[in-house]
């Protein structure tokens, strides 16, 4: 009797041995859980919060050895429920996690702007492409004022205005010269019409460069301009987006005509 | 019968189709002559009628009573002389 109780004892022991060594582990596989749940809670600051958000789970890592002795705690409580540990640990971890983080954020978000500091270009990037794309060179600046806390918004605040500015329309003569011989809404005799005197403000432009003649620049703007409204008043009905496409492209032509080397460049290709 | 009735109507559509693209084609032959006096600067409310003299080569009356020879000169410029 007193060996089989006390082969029974040792059984228990082990069994009790092993359910506390199996929920040990699941406390160390919950920390990466964990910080995937702490991104919601930092979520709630939205958009000042949200480079904190990809942040926090570097921190986290850090934060998960104290959480994990708290969650530990409660799997070796409750050794019966052997079956359990992995689905009660983790159905109760949230709460708990979420509490605890709640703290440690406090702690860590200055822990956090150090990184904040070296995160924060590489995760707006990522996650803000309007505000990652123009402040590429904001960032080297702002970075040590990102440190600081509160200038995250200031940068959102100075971002904007150097993103807007970056839009020059592409100029594709050769797409242009193709879409107007394509187009319907001129007929055979105006396109050749049409032909005849852009050619012969070609040939004004090639004697302004060449200096044979000089007539004033802002003459042949005015010739420039009179054209482009012919085309646009004969194409705006029948053809509106290739209207609007030369439309567009008005101040990038002038420019290549203006230019000597590019108006050279033209006439060569 | 039918039969007979059937191309009889067959027909009639189709030269009413044709008519209809020929009344297109002229109606944006007309607005091409019409841009093309225009370009040159010289007044023409409406063609009325365009007479064909050859190749590129035709002669537009105007509603307002203007007449011009519109033509292609052997070095590929348009030309628009009134008459």
């Amino acid at each position: 009797m007193p060996r089989s109780v006390g082969v029974g004892l040792v059984y228990l022991v082990t069994l009790t041995g092993c359910t506390h060594f199996s929920g040990s582990p699941s406390p160390a596989a919950e920390p990466p859980a964990r910080s995937a749940p702490d991104v919601p809670p930092s979520s709630d600051g939205q958009t000042a919060a949200r480079a904190p958000d990809t942040q926090p789970a570097a921190p986290s890592a850090t934060e998960s050895p104290p959480a994990a002795p708290s969650a530990a705690a409660p799997s070796a409580a409750a050794p019966p429920p052997a079956a359990l540990p992995p689905a009660a640990p983790s159905a109760a971890a949230p709460p708990p996690a979420a509490l605890p983080p709640a703290p440690p954020p406090s702690t860590a978000k200055p822990a956090q702007h150090k990184t904040a500091g070296n995160a924060n270009p590489t995760s707006p990037r990522g996650t803000e492409p309007p505000a990652a794309g123009s402040p590429a060179g904001d960032s080297s600046k702002p970075l040590p004022s990102g440190q600081r806390g509160t200038p995250p918004a200031a940068e959102a605040a100075v971002s904007p205005p150097v993103a807007r500015p970056p839009a020059p329309p592409a100029l594709d003569l050769a797409g242009l010269e193709q879409r107007l011989k394509d187009t319907h809404a001129i007929g055979l005799f105006t396109k050749l019409s049409l032909k005849n005197q852009v050619d012969d403000l070609l040939g004004a432009f090639r004697a302004f460069h060449g200096g044979q003649t000089q007539p004033p620049l802002s003459d042949l703007r005015q010739r420039y301009d009179l054209l482009l409204l012919k085309v646009l008043t004969l194409l705006q009905d029948g053809d509106p987006p290739l209207a609007s496409a030369i439309s567009a492209s008005r101040e990038a032509i002038w420019v290549l005509l203006a230019d000597r080397n590019k108006f050279q460049k033209i006439q060569m290709g | 019968m039918s039969r007979p009735i059937y191309v009889l109507v067959s027909t009639a559509a189709a030269l009413l189709a044709a008519a209809a693209s020929s009344g297109a084609e002229d109606a944006s032959f007309s607005n091409d002559l019409k841009a093309t006096i225009a370009l040159q600067g010289m007044p023409c409310d409406q063609i009325i009628e365009a007479k064909r003299n050859g190749d590129s080569d035709y002669t537009a009356s105007c509603k307002d009573g203007n007449r011009y020879h519109v033509f292609v000169n052997p070095k590929g410029r348009v030309v628009v002389q009134k008459l």
